[in-house]
């Protein structure tokens, strides 16, 4: 495939914007910067988002300041057991006075959609909003709707040992690019936090930074950054390490090869980069590969995790060195 | 990065002195091997000149290799100066022909020496000049790896090439002096490590790798010692526990009556008798034979069939003899008996007095009662033995018959030791062969000890109590293989005699028999060559088996046809005194050499190793030197490298950034800014800084960007110059505390 690469214009405007949209975050979500960033990452990247933790920690709010900081449209979907599949799709309702059907369109026709506490759903729900994800269009009654662009899902979930959970099925977790994990904000992270709520909701505060025309772009603007030939051959090495590892009963498909270089793309634009460092790639192996892996049982009964295992592999995986070596881009460059 | 890693200042000074102590220490312990000399002294002012030039040079130069080239020269001129000369003092060398010849013949004496020496070896100039180029050598060595490379750790290769001779004799060079040896080591690889490492990490794998290394070297030294111990010349690296002094007046008599139960008592080191002539060509001197063995003890047993005059050529049958006759004057001192000490080859004796000769016992007495205080010349025309003859040979039967030769006393263990013998030599084809196989299995230290003190009796054999306890002295080891020999069909007896002398000191080809060279060794009887002695006792009392009865010989036939004169080296004019070049005879047949041949080409070996290694580590560092690097990418590496000899590594995982990252926590660690070290000035680091950062873009940029970096090598040099001058400065500093 022949692309140009971006220009230095493009870039700065990238950078520019996403360095807005994570102010805009960051005013609500304290003390988190490199997660506001992954999340930005992952949304430029087109990729759909997991956050896992304890209820309480601001999963649903990281998820509401992305939306009200860009100008879209935003779905919000709680998840309950008795949810039905056509509650999120959307129904065709019969108008008796047209004697034909009318669509409906259910929360997910939205460019964010906040898929709350997703693993509390049915099995049958929760493949129908996955199944949106992966075509980012839906049937209903023999007909199929585009679903906007740009289209990410924010699912949070509750860690499956809760009560009353539907965990996700390996298959599922492997259509999110990425799971995040939000985590306990520092001591004064903390303080700051509730001095701001104190007064006012600073999610009320935030205003739009961008419009979906700016995301849309920024998301053509990532797919076109320059990835090297030793930098597929280091995620690749990655993926086959997780395959190859003892420590996993299942490694990382090739989509979550694709996944990862496609997030780290959008993580190089959002440092004003035209290419991607294995920095990049290191900095997501574990939020994009982690919630596809499953360890072996020898390494769940010695007590090690999955994002363990993940750094052994990244602190072992020799960095390409030969990167020059991608003719065939390079020309794409200088055509 | 010669500029980082040098060792300068007071560690320099430090370092050599503690280096000059090892190479000492080393070379003290020769002293157990070659008895004190004037080497001593000379080795000893030669390496202290050489070390006060070589820091001096290291002072001035900054080349690693340069000292060490001018040391070389240095030491060859003054060697050649102390040993090339005419006399025995320090000359100006003139490098003449007749300088290197001279020289070339010190060596060939040297070798000599060494190969035929008895250790204490008694020093020959040759070998002289040998051991003062040994430590100097050893000291160039050392101090190019320690001081001039920086590579403590290897230095301890030509230091233990020094320790090597005393240690794998097995003398004893005392407790201090190993400790001073160790210490010493120790000292130098503090002194010349290069970074004080005070991260864990490196801490715990440095550990482990110190941990690995240290069982595999204790692994392989205890299989190596098990290898070695399975050697047949091993025998000669045990050490006689109680070869006492015994301070008596009283002149000696051999005992004819051998006691297998007796322990051997402490015998002393008079001189017993003396003799001109060559060690080499006489062999052992014998004086009684023995037949009957009764399970304890050995009696006179063969019956002489008459007595004769002894005139002309003595030999119990037609001597075959093709080479000069050898003439040796023989000094009785302090030796009782009638018997005559005569070696065991044919020989005509001119003494005074009446003299009878048995044939049947092959020995020769005296109408007196006593040879002591008689001189007597000895005309020896040996036989011409050689592992091929006698290969060829087959056991034979005496003119008395064998009957009496191969009589073995009826015991409760004769069957067992029977089936033993039997089994040591199966699969020996000849009679030789068989006897080649029974003395080497005494001979080997896996089976046998040498012991002057015996195990408690257990049974009535006396020859089964020794080779099941593996404990005993020559007398033990000679009846088990006359035993055994008559076991397996071969007639054999006993004989009682004395080793070769050892060179007396002060008087040239003087040899001096003392009651420590009284031995006792079997004999067996061959067709065609008679009797012929082996030697089954290890060879720490005895040397090296005869040169026909040693397997491990260098080539038997060769040595035993050279003629008596062509194979002698003109003696060397430039000898001193005490510098007697052996001469090597036809007959070497009887040849006892102390430190053996194989185990001097084992020391030469290790050595020449050690010198591939160094070459090997030389050139290496030489080619990084030589090849700039190109490129960002090489250039990284460089820095890398570098940056390793400061303890700041990285894994091939790591990213540049990683890595820079790494080099700003490892620079502003806290053991390296505590109080009362230096700090690197705030310019030299932001400069560092600045430079580390552009390093890193260009590194990136060549390799995972679409434009490469198009940074030049003059820009490149200079990052990472300007990258490493805090951390020199900081190890400067270091190095001058």
């Amino acid at each position: 495939m022949v692309h140009a690469l971006p220009s230095p214009a493009e870039l700065d405007t990238f950078a520019e914007t996403a360095d807005r949209v994570r102010g805009a975050m960051e005013s609500v979500i304290s003390g988190r910067p490199d997660l506001v960033r992954l999340t930005v990452a992952v949304f430029l990247a087109e990729g759909h988002l997991l956050l896992e933790d304890v209820p309480g920690v601001g999963k649903t709010t990281l998820a509401k300041s992305l939306a009200k900081a860009i100008d879209c449209s935003v779905g919000r979907i709680q998840f309950t057991p008795d949810l039905l599949p056509s509650d999120l799709t959307g129904v065709s309702i019969y108008r008796q006075a047209q004697h034909e059907f009318e669509f409906r369109p259910g929360p997910v026709f939205a460019n964010i959609v906040i898929a709350d506490e997703i693993n509390r759903a049915s099995p049958k729900t929760q493949s129908a909003l996955l199944e949106c994800m992966q075509e980012a269009q839906t049937t209903i009654d023999g007909t199929t709707y585009q679903l906007p662009r740009p289209f990410l899902v924010v699912a949070t979930q509750n860690p499956i040992e809760m009560e009353g959970t539907y965990a996700l099925p390996e298959a599922q977790r492997d259509r999110f690019m990425a799971r995040l994990s939000v985590g306990y904000p520092a001591r004064n992270a903390e303080v700051e936090m509730l001095e701001r709520q104190e007064t006012a909701d600073p999610l009320a505060a935030v205003r739009p930074v961008a419009d979906v025309e700016m995301i849309t772009a920024m998301v053509g603007t990532a797919r076109r950054l320059y990835a090297a030939q030793g930098i597929k051959q280091y995620v690749v090495d990655l993926a086959e390490a997780t395959r190859t590892d003892p420590m996993l009963r299942l490694g990382a498909s090739p989509r979550a090869a694709i996944q990862l270089l496609r997030c780290a793309k959008a993580l190089a634009a959002m440092s004003g980069r035209d290419h991607v460092l294995p920095d990049d790639i290191q900095d997501l192996a574990v939020p994009v590969l982690a919630h596809r892996l499953l360890p072996s049982t020898d390494a769940r009964l010695a007590g090690h995790t999955v994002t363990e295992s993940i750094t052994a592999i990244v602190a072992r995986t020799r960095l390409p060195i030969s990167g020059r070596a991608s003719a065939p881009d390079r020309r794409a460059t200088a055509g | 990065m010669s500029q980082t890693s040098r060792i300068s200042g007071a560690r320099l000074w430090l370092c050599t002195a503690v280096l000059v102590v090892a190479v000492l220490a080393a070379f003290r312990s020769m002293t157990t091997v070659v008895q004190s000399g004037p080497w001593v002294g000379t080795g000893v002012m030669g390496l202290l000149l050489l070390a006060l030039l070589l820091v001096l040079l290291r002072v001035v130069l900054r080349s690693p290799l340069a000292p060490t080239a001018w040391g070389i020269l240095a030491s060859v001129l003054g060697v050649a100066g102390q040993y090339g000369g005419l006399t025995s003092t320090f000359s100006i060398p003139r490098p003449t022909a007749e300088t290197l010849e001279r020289l070339r013949l010190l060596i060939a004496q040297g070798e000599q020496t060494i190969v035929e020496g008895r250790i204490p070896v008694q020093p020959t100039r040759g070998l002289e000049m040998l051991l003062v180029v040994g430590v100097l050598a050893t000291y160039l060595g050392a101090e190019l790896v320690a001081v001039g490379l920086g590579r403590g750790g290897l230095a301890g290769l030509p230091l233990l090439a020094l320790w090597s001779p005393a240690v794998s004799y097995e003398r004893d060079v005392g407790i201090p002096l190993l400790l001073v040896g160790g210490t010493t080591y120790v000292l130098l690889l503090a002194l010349t490590r290069r970074r004080p490492r005070r991260n864990d990490l490196t801490w715990r794998r440095e550990a482990t790798t110190a941990l690995t290394a240290a069982a595999a070297v204790t692994v392989g030294a205890l299989a190596l010692g098990s290898m070695a111990s399975a050697l047949p010349f091993a025998g000669s690296m045990e050490l006689p526990s109680s070869w006492g002094e015994q301070n008596t007046d009283s002149p000696l008599r051999l005992s004819t009556d051998l006691d297998m139960r007796a322990n051997l008592d402490g015998r002393s080191n008079r001189p017993l008798l003396e003799y001109t002539g060559s060690a080499r060509s006489i062999g052992a001197l014998r004086t009684y034979t023995l037949a009957t063995f009764d399970g304890e003890e050995w009696q006179r047993g063969a019956r002489s069939t008459g007595l004769v005059p002894a005139n002309g050529l003595l030999w119990p049958d037609q001597a075959e003899t093709s080479e000069e006759p050898l003439i040796v004057d023989v000094r009785v001192l302090a030796l009782e008996g009638d018997r005559l000490p005569v070696p065991a080859e044919p020989r005509a004796v001119t003494a005074d007095g009446v003299w009878l000769y048995d044939a049947t016992r092959d020995e020769i007495i005296g109408s007196d009662t006593s040879v002591r205080g008689l001189d007597y010349e000895l005309t020896i025309s040996p036989r011409e033995l050689s592992a091929d003859t006698l290969q060829a040979d087959a056991a034979g039967a005496p003119p008395e018959g064998a009957a009496l030769y191969l009589d073995v006393p009826a015991t409760q263990h004769s069957a067992d030791i029977s089936a033993l013998a039997q089994e040591i030599v199966a699969g020996a084809g000849t009679t030789y062969d068989q006897a080649i196989a029974l003395q080497s299995y005494l001979r080997s230290s896996q089976n046998f000890a040498y012991d002057t003190e015996l195990a408690a009796p257990q049974t009535d054999d006396a020859v089964w109590d020794f080779l099941t306890s593996g404990r005993g002295y020559c007398v033990q080891f000679a009846t088990a293989m006359t035993l055994m020999a008559r076991m397996v069909g071969i007639p054999a007896r006993m004989a009682i005699g004395f080793l070769p002398g050892s060179p007396d000191e002060d008087r040239r080809d003087t040899y001096v028999v003392s009651a420590r060279q009284a031995h006792a060794w079997p004999e067996l009887y061959f067709a065609d060559a008679g009797w012929v002695r082996f030697e089954p006792t290890p060879a720490q009392q005895t040397g090296a088996p005869p040169i026909y009865a040693d397997p491990f010989a260098p080539d038997p036939q060769a040595s035993a046809n050279v003629p008596t004169s062509s194979a002698m080296p003109t003696t060397a004019p430039t000898t001193g005194p005490g510098g007697q070049v052996a001469e090597r005879e036809g007959y070497v047949g009887i040849g006892d050499a102390e430190v053996p041949v194989a185990a001097f080409a084992g020391v030469t070996g290790g050595v020449a190793v050690l010198l591939v290694g160094l070459a090997l580590v030389l050139w290496h560092r030489r080619r990084r030197k030589r090849s700039v690097p190109h490129g960002p990418e090489e250039w990284w590496a460089r820095l890398r490298e570098d940056l390793a000899e400061h303890g700041i590594r990285w894994t091939d995982a790591t990213t540049p950034r990683q890595a820079a990252h790494l080099v700003r926590s490892a620079r502003t660690r806290p053991a390296l800014t505590s109080p009362g070290e230096p700090v690197p000035e705030a310019a030299l680091l932001a400069d560092a800084d600045a430079a580390l950062d552009r390093l890193v873009a260009a590194v990136e940029a060549d390799r995972y960007s679409p434009r490469p970096s198009g940074a030049g090598a003059e820009d490149l040099a200079a990052w990472v110059a300007a990258v490493e001058r805090p951390l020199a400065a900081v190890g400067a500093a270091v190095d001058e505390a």
